[in-house]
């Protein structure tokens, strides 16, 4: 099992990052990871005023010079749109404000006079959004949110910034999202968290090069039923799936993939995204790709 | 094979009945046919006569199969075939059980190539009913992935929202 000789760890993007690596990180590099991180934080937060998604989302229909980066991300996005009957969309940005999960992280919910939640559907990423390489055209307006593939990319961004400087070897890990590179030692061992008890888990996988990616209902959740995984085509949060893991070449695919397995059959996600998958759904059930590495307790 | 290799690695950790999917094509936009039937079947070790249709299917959705109660202690072995615009392919499915337990599952892929082989590959899939799980302290791991952790400002209103209430 690898150990890692030095490790980097700083709170970005509302999450823990660390940086395992054999050599501690040259400040330069450090820095120069952190200035990406930066970069990509300015065009892609909603959690702040100045960033290209809020210039977007203030504007509101017309078109939009989009961030250099954007392609891969959207590219992953019509995938995932496609897969999901449109559930899965980056246009869920004033659906999550709607529930409470804002800038101001204000955490309450419109409701309507009985108390039941107040929603209505994103625009439809398939039609309401055109894209071409390099500019964005909305049709209505939008708040652009990306919290379902935007922390994969950037663990990919990230590993790319450290290979570019010579460090091919290194784990990437943001808040659970992994992407694992160049490990000589034997492979990464993860458990994952099982979210109805998280002294506990579901099952470990084994990671020897690539990414893996969960995600959960549990922890980015504020109230009964409110929490971060929203279904566009309604606007309110799933309830099916507690958790969903995928494992992948990419932290962007395993990402969107994960939060796609919320939405969609298991086997067609795994298809479209070419990942091997966990899913573990509210009655309960397991279900999981026997081409993984690892194992499942269950 | 390599990914033989890997699939008795996920070996079933309790005592629990375990469904066995076979998605032999699990890309809906493949224009491959999803007709798919076991056209025989063998049992290695002595044991019921159940065949092992009951424990190894290929369905159109992904999710055809039933559980192994009532089986034999032993190693069952499952030949499937199904036709594919590049010819007829075939999935081997072997089942090892324990105190009426599936203890392993392996399947090999046999298709000759192309798409078959691919979609053999990647979309068997597994489902239990229940997850008995392990402490995260019994583990040896080198990371936990779950949901992600939060930031200290969306804790921070976590927490006064909590307190609003309880005032």
């Amino acid at each position: 099992m690898p150990r890692p000789e030095a490790t980097a760890s700083f709170d970005a993007i509302g999450t823990r990052w660390t940086i395992d690596t054999p050599e501690p990180l040259p400040d330069a590099v450090l820095r120069a990871v952190r200035e990406r991180i930066d970069r990509f934080d300015r065009d892609w937060s909603r959690f702040r005023d100045d960033s290209w998604v809020s210039e977007v989302a203030r504007s509101g229909a017309g078109a939009y010079r989009l961030p250099d980066d954007a392609g891969p991300l959207l590219d992953a996005y019509d995938t995932a749109a496609r897969a999901t009957d449109g559930a899965v969309s980056p246009l869920v940005g004033r659906a999550l404000e709607g529930l409470g999960y804002d800038a101001a992280y204000t955490l309450r919910p419109r409701r309507d006079d009985d108390g039941g939640l107040l929603t209505a559907p994103a625009p439809d990423w398939r039609t309401a959004a055109r894209r071409d390489a390099a500019s964005l055209t909305l049709d209505e307006p939008a708040l652009i949110d990306v919290g379902a593939g935007g922390k994969g990319y950037l663990v990919d961004l990230v590993s790319g910034v450290l290979a570019s400087h010579g460090v091919a070897e290194h784990v990437v890990d943001a808040g659970g999202d992994l992407r694992v590179s160049g490990l000589g030692a034997g492979p990464l061992t993860v458990a994952l968290e099982d979210p109805r008890d998280t002294t506990r888990a579901v099952g470990v996988l084994r990671l020897p090069d690539g990414a893996l990616c969960g995600s959960a209902t549990n922890r980015r959740a504020w109230g009964e039923g409110l929490h971060h995984v929203v279904d566009a085509r309604t606007g309110a949060p799933t309830s099916d799936v507690l958790a969903t893991w995928a494992v992948g070449a990419s932290a962007l695919a395993a990402d969107v993939a994960a939060t796609a397995l919320f939405f969609a059959e298991p086997d067609l996600v795994a298809s479209r995204f070419d990942v091997r998958y966990v899913v573990l759904r509210a009655d309960g059930t397991l279900r999981w790709s026997l081409g993984l590495d690892g194992e499942v307790f269950a | 094979m390599a990914h033989t290799t890997r699939r008795r690695t996920l070996g079933l950790m309790s005592g629990l009945s375990v469904l066995v999917a076979l998605a032999a094509c699990g890309d809906a936009d493949a224009a491959t046919q999803d007709d798919a039937q076991s056209s025989g079947s063998t049992q290695s070790d002595a044991g019921s006569g159940s065949t092992a249709d009951e424990t190894a299917g290929a369905g159109t959705d992904g999710t055809a199969g039933s559980a192994t109660d009532g089986f034999a202690d032993g190693t069952y072995t499952a030949e499937g075939s199904y036709s594919t615009p590049g010819g007829e392919e075939s999935i081997s499915v072997e089942l090892s059980v324990a105190d009426g337990v599936v203890t392993d599952v392996t399947v090999t892929p046999e298709a000759s190539g192309g798409n078959a082989a691919r979609f053999q590959d990647e979309f068997a899939s597994g489902i239990s009913d229940e997850v008995v799980g392990q402490e995260l302290a019994g583990l040896s791991v080198d990371k936990v992935s779950g949901s992600s952790l939060t930031g200290d400002g969306f804790n921070a209103a976590l927490d006064q929202i909590r307190a609003d209430a309880a005032a």
